[in-house]
């Protein structure tokens, strides 16, 4: 019941509120990080020098997965579903009286977008960067979690 | 080619980091599209952001494999999967390699001996091999996801905040 009530106020949100609040371009870059001077998430050099070494794709799936006797049969949608909704996301939420729904982020490329992370770390500090944007209309926001299969879900446009 | 050293412990306490039911919101997908109906806007997964320069390859991975508008989707979510903590009766899957390390730890081993080479694949990718069963002989329906440490804590503490709100 407390679901589909969200769910229909957050419908409800005209796409100018989702955009709630404006002013943050110069705080955000979207798959990139804090735009705040010291990178707050530094990465570990080596551990960078591996992904660009190593990591590769089907070719190392193929060498290097274990169970290559195994015939497992396919999972069905709700199954797979459900194992990706273990794992949360967290979105960012206006709760104001006057619109309640997710908020749209301004990536660094431009335009709007709504964003799920999966670290909760960069998610809070997506938060703290808005709260303190100096937003006139003062929106009350505060981050809500949702199922990474929800998520992917609504990303996938499914 | 060998199967896996099965080095991860059961439980392992990353495998047992469990947000509750109540603290994950699950949409179904009427609900999910009559939400977003009238945003125009990105709809978007955003992983680690220290692995963003991974985009063009996952990119590049979809389109070969023939996942084209995904390749064109602004987003890309890497997911790793490691052969030494790998088994028939588990396989992890990583949203973020950081993890990997813990779990070596965890299981006892040497953070020396931690495992140096991944498999990065797009999480769209995944799901599509876990949906058509096809592909590397993975033991599908023992894929557990694992999630950045504290992330289910702090679903947790959400779920009270709001509990405690309403």
């Amino acid at each position: 019941m407390r679901l589909t009530a969200v769910v229909l106020l957050a419908a409800s949100v005209s796409a100018s509120r989702l955009v709630t609040p404006a002013p943050v371009r110069h705080h955000l870059r979207i798959r990139g990080g804090a735009d705040n001077g010291d990178d707050p998430f530094p990465l570990d050099e080596d551990h960078q020098t591996t992904l660009d070494e190593d990591v590769s794709g089907d070719v190392a799936a193929e060498d290097a997965m274990p169970g290559e006797a195994s015939s497992s049969g396919v999972l069905t949608e709700q199954q797979i579903f459900d194992k990706l909704n273990e794992v949360p996301t967290f979105g960012l939420m206006s709760t104001s009286k006057e619109s309640t729904g997710f908020v749209a982020l301004t990536p660094k490329g431009g335009g709007r977008a709504i964003v799920f992370f999966l670290e909760p770390e960069e998610a809070k500090a997506v938060l703290e960067m808005n709260k303190n944007a100096g937003d006139e209309q003062e929106t009350p926001l505060r981050l809500v979690c949702l199922g990474l299969g929800s998520a992917l879900k609504l990303c996938s446009g499914r | 080619m060998p199967l896996a050293h099965r080095v991860l412990p059961t439980p392992c306490p990353l495998l047992t980091q469990r947000a509750s039911r109540d603290a994950i919101r699950v949409l179904c997908s009427a609900e999910a599209k009559e939400a977003f109906k009238n945003f125009e806007g990105d709809l978007r997964l955003q992983g680690d952001h220290r692995f963003a320069d991974q985009a063009p390859k996952l990119k590049r991975m979809l389109k070969d494999s023939g996942m084209e508008a995904e390749a064109e989707s602004p987003w890309t979510l890497p997911v790793f999967l490691v052969q030494e903590l790998s088994s028939d009766g588990l396989v992890p899957v990583f949203l973020n390699p950081r993890e990997i390390k813990e779990a070596w730890k965890a299981a006892g081993q040497k953070e020396e001996d931690a495992p140096q080479k991944y498999m990065m694949i797009d999480i769209r990718m995944l799901v599509k091999d876990m949906r058509s069963g096809e592909k590397r002989g993975i033991p599908w329906d023992k894929v557990r996801f694992v999630g950045a440490d504290g992330a289910a804590d702090f679903a947790n503490s959400l779920q009270q905040l709001a509990a405690a709100s309403t």
